[in-house]
């Protein structure tokens, strides 16, 4: 690969003994203790980066599971309670033939928690000790966990308008279930988690020299 | 190989923090997460209650996750799962029940399913039409010998646990039209309802518990008489037209009415026996009747056959009834005498004004001195033409002496008198002043009134009713009363002929009228019945709120006021043929 062929003349800031602006991207003398610039605190590695990331991650991992066992919705309509659990929404959309919508939810509850879990935790891992990996890559994938990890809050949107919509009384209405508030809580940590994540670590490749 | 940076060497190497092995406070994150966590599944199990099985016969609509548990209608629990039991036979539901409830629910818990029901006293359920099912529970507030399995009633129990009053049970002749729940009246309004009919082993009666609300159960005593008011009665005799309509309620589903016309009796205790009664006046007849078993036994001899003398045949003394016949035997009275008939009485001693519980000795010197005075036991007739036999106690003093025989079984064989069945001979001479005497205007106008009324219903009934019985009651109305003019018109005849063969003949021509007209009267009244209760049963087809309704009502006050005037027509005919062609 083209890119793969020009790591080894990469030189990171750190390389050079400089230290990098993470807000405004100045490369400053590594002395300075914030940034002549922006003001921004300057440190050339985030303190206990990768600890912050597990710790958020754990977090995050810990209330997903009360997330999908409890319900998300309490739906009250004439009489009748039903709740629904996140993946039992998406099981009675599909049932209702709301393919895309059961689909959009599948993927923004499941679908994306579950992959940023997998790829904080293998990111963090990988790189809390050297690796010999390609950091082109593993740029790319913080970069798209970071941009995709929002979205998963759109459950929890769709939970707040649901039960700001529909409050018909007898008729109809929706109550939040224990999940909704267990899902807001995990996804706000592994969003934590995600940004805890110093991603100039993808850069400190150990073994400079090492061909691929 | 370019470099970017034109001249790295003497750069200041940067400072190297080393990585601080400490763990950080954010460690702290994680066991705050596990800790709500923990939280929501000790809060969700926590305030999660027992799971009961319930046993039910069928599903019915119950859902697993929807069909939910109430109390006075306050949800406290909710189906978790529903399957079959082992071998099929029943469905079982898994039920989780509230925890603050739960330490209620003992061994007297009672569950059954409650569905839509409309009956006659309005519509009940009506939420389960859009929510499903719901099952009812009831359990008092007294911790008991906690259980966790049920078999649900079939039917909601007579009364919840809140209520108070008293259970009884009611006896009834089987085919009657009670159903469940049906009210129970009394003066009109509604203090109980009955439960299940259930069918007697012999198929013979039928019987249900009943509930009878506080306030009213206290009106209950031994003396207390049930009888079935089933709405409609309709009753056309020789004392007229009796209709009755009780509560539309019981119109339609069945009912029974409760009254004390005995006082004295001693108050009920749960689990009574009460036998319902066909209708009020057999109730009362037989309450009054009740205290006037008979007890003593007398037996007459009659020389002759009595046409109408049967185990029916009732025993007067003073025009009240004291008793009845309890046997007829026939008796041969040696080898060539006539054959003789031993007429066995049963007698009431209250109604005869003697003390209860006399031995045979005693009762025979009673009836000693009494026969001496003059007492006879004779056959007579009553009725309106004369036609029912009845055996009357009298006292002729100047009946030759008689006096009480045994005969060898012991029993006390009273004297009898010769018999005092009218003929034709008798108050003869009367009878041209009696028939003068009769009320024929007075008559005719009531006729033509009843007339009237019933072309009056005939118009009502027909927009109405197509029912084959109720077209044909004004016909036969009709014809009654072709028959009855022609009664009036052969009496009147008979009154203007002034040889006194003629006016016999006229009266026996008159009789025979008013007798062919009586004996139509049952078929009408027969006929009228069977109007009524095709009515009946029409009318439990329809809602209660359509004008359908409206318009039965108007038949029913018709009919009333067309039995009213029956009844005035008939009081005519009553009173004064009667005593002019019977003399008494």
């Amino acid at each position: 690969m083209d890119i793969s062929g020009h790591q080894h003349d990469l030189i990171t800031a750190r390389d050079a003994g400089m230290v990098a602006c993470t807000s405004c991207g100045l490369v400053a003398s590594p002395d300075v203790e914030s940034c002549p610039r922006c003001h921004a605190r300057m440190q050339s590695r985030k303190d206990g980066s990768i600890q912050r990331v597990l710790a958020w991650l754990l977090a995050g991992l810990i209330l997903y599971v009360p997330a999908n066992i409890y319900p998300m919705l309490r739906t009250t309509q004439m009489f009748k309670e039903q709740d629904s659990t996140i993946v039992g929404g998406v099981i009675t959309l599909i049932h209702h033939h709301a393919y895309a919508i059961g689909a959009i939810i599948f993927i923004a509850s499941v679908l994306i928690p579950v992959g940023k879990f997998i790829v904080i935790a293998y990111l963090a891992l990988l790189l809390s000790r050297p690796h010999t990996k390609d950091p082109h890559r593993l740029h790319i994938l913080h970069a798209a966990v970071e941009f995709i990890g929002r979205w998963s809050m759109i459950d929890v949107f769709v939970v707040a308008i649901l039960v700001a919509l529909v409050q018909f009384d007898v008729l109809a209405s929706i109550k939040p279930g224990l999940a909704a508030a267990c899902f807001a809580l995990s996804v706000v940590f592994t969003m934590l988690s995600a940004q805890a994540f110093d991603p100039r670590l993808i850069w400190d490749v150990t073994d400079k020299g090492t061909p691929k | 190989m370019s470099k970017i940076a034109p001249d790295l060497s003497n750069l200041p190497s940067p400072k190297l923090e080393k990585h601080s092995r400490r763990p950080s406070l954010i460690w702290l994150m994680p066991f705050l997460a596990l800790a709500i966590s923990a939280g929501v599944v000790w809060n969700n199990y926590a305030s999660k209650g027992p799971l009961i099985t319930i046993t039910f016969k069928s599903a019915s609509g119950i859902v697993a996750g929807t069909t939910e548990v109430r109390i006075r209608d306050l949800r406290v629990g909710v189906v978790e799962a529903v399957g079959f039991s082992e071998g099929m036979e029943a469905v079982e539901a898994q039920i989780r029940l509230d925890k603050n409830i739960a330490r209620y629910v003992d061994t007297d818990a009672e569950f059954w399913i409650v569905e839509p029901k409309v009956t006659a006293r309005g519509v009940s359920g009506i939420g389960t039409l859009l929510s499903g099912v719901y099952i009812a529970a009831n359990w008092d507030g007294k911790d008991g010998i906690r259980a966790d399995r049920f078999v649900a009633l079939d039917v909601p129990p007579l009364a919840s646990f809140g209520e108070e009053g008293t259970r009884i049970v009611l006896k009834a002749r089987a085919g009657g039209q009670l159903a469940a729940g049906a009210p129970v009246l009394t003066s009109g309004i509604e203090v109980g309802r009955i439960g299940q009919p259930k069918l007697s082993n012999s198929g013979t009666t039928v019987t249900m518990d009943a509930f009878i609300l506080k306030p009213y159960d206290a009106r209950l005593t031994t003396n207390t008489r049930f009888w079935d008011a089933s709405g409609l009665s309709f009753n056309l005799g020789a004392q007229g037209i009796a209709l009755k309509v009780d509560s539309l309620a019981a119109l339609l589903e069945g009912g029974v009415t409760f009254g004390t016309p005995v006082t004295g009796g001693g108050p009920v205790a749960d689990g009574h026996v009460f036998d319902v009664f066909a209708s009020q006046s057999v109730a009362r007849t037989k309450a009054f009747e009740a205290d006037a078993s008979p007890d003593i036994s007398a037996s007459i001899l009659l020389d002759t056959d009595v046409n109408g003398l049967g185990l029916d045949t009732i025993v007067r003394f003073r025009g009240v009834k004291v008793g009845g016949v309890g046997d007829l035997v026939g008796i041969e009275n040696g080898a060539e005498g006539p054959v003789k008939l031993r007429v066995d009485l049963r007698l009431s001693s209250k109604r005869l004004g003697l003390p209860g519980g006399l031995s045979a000795d005693k009762v025979r010197a009673l009836f000693d001195s009494r026969v001496a005075n003059g007492l006879r036991v004779r056959v007579s007739a009553e009725g309106l033409f004369g036609q029912t036999v009845v055996l009357e106690l009298v006292n002729l003093p100047s009946q030759a002496k008689a006096e009480i025989t045994l005969d060898p079984d012991g029993r006390i064989m009273l004297p009898t008198a010769p018999a005092a069945v009218p003929d034709a001979d008798t108050g003869v001479n009367g009878l041209v002043t009696r028939i003068s005497n009769l009320p024929i205007e007075e008559l005719m106008t009531a006729a033509t009134q009843a007339l009237n009324n019933v072309s009056k219903l005939t118009g009502t009934a027909e927009s109405v009713l197509t029912a084959d019985g109720v077209d044909r009651i004004p016909q036969t109305i009709d014809q009654t009363l072709q028959e009855v003019r022609a009664l009036v018109t052969a009496i009147r005849d008979g009154g203007a002929i002034e040889n006194l063969n003629a006016t016999l003949r006229s009266a026996d021509s008159a009789l025979k009228s008013v007798d062919s007209a009586a004996s139509s009267l049952p078929a009408l009244a027969e006929r009228l019945n069977a109007a009524a209760d095709g009515l009946q049963s029409v009318v439990s087809g329809y809602d209660s709120d359509s004008r359908f309704y409206t318009d039965i009502r108007g038949v029913l006050r018709d009919i009333s006021s067309t039995a009213e005037s029956f009844r005035s027509l008939a009081r005519s005919i009553e009173r004064k043929p009667n005593s002019l062609l019977l003399g008494r």
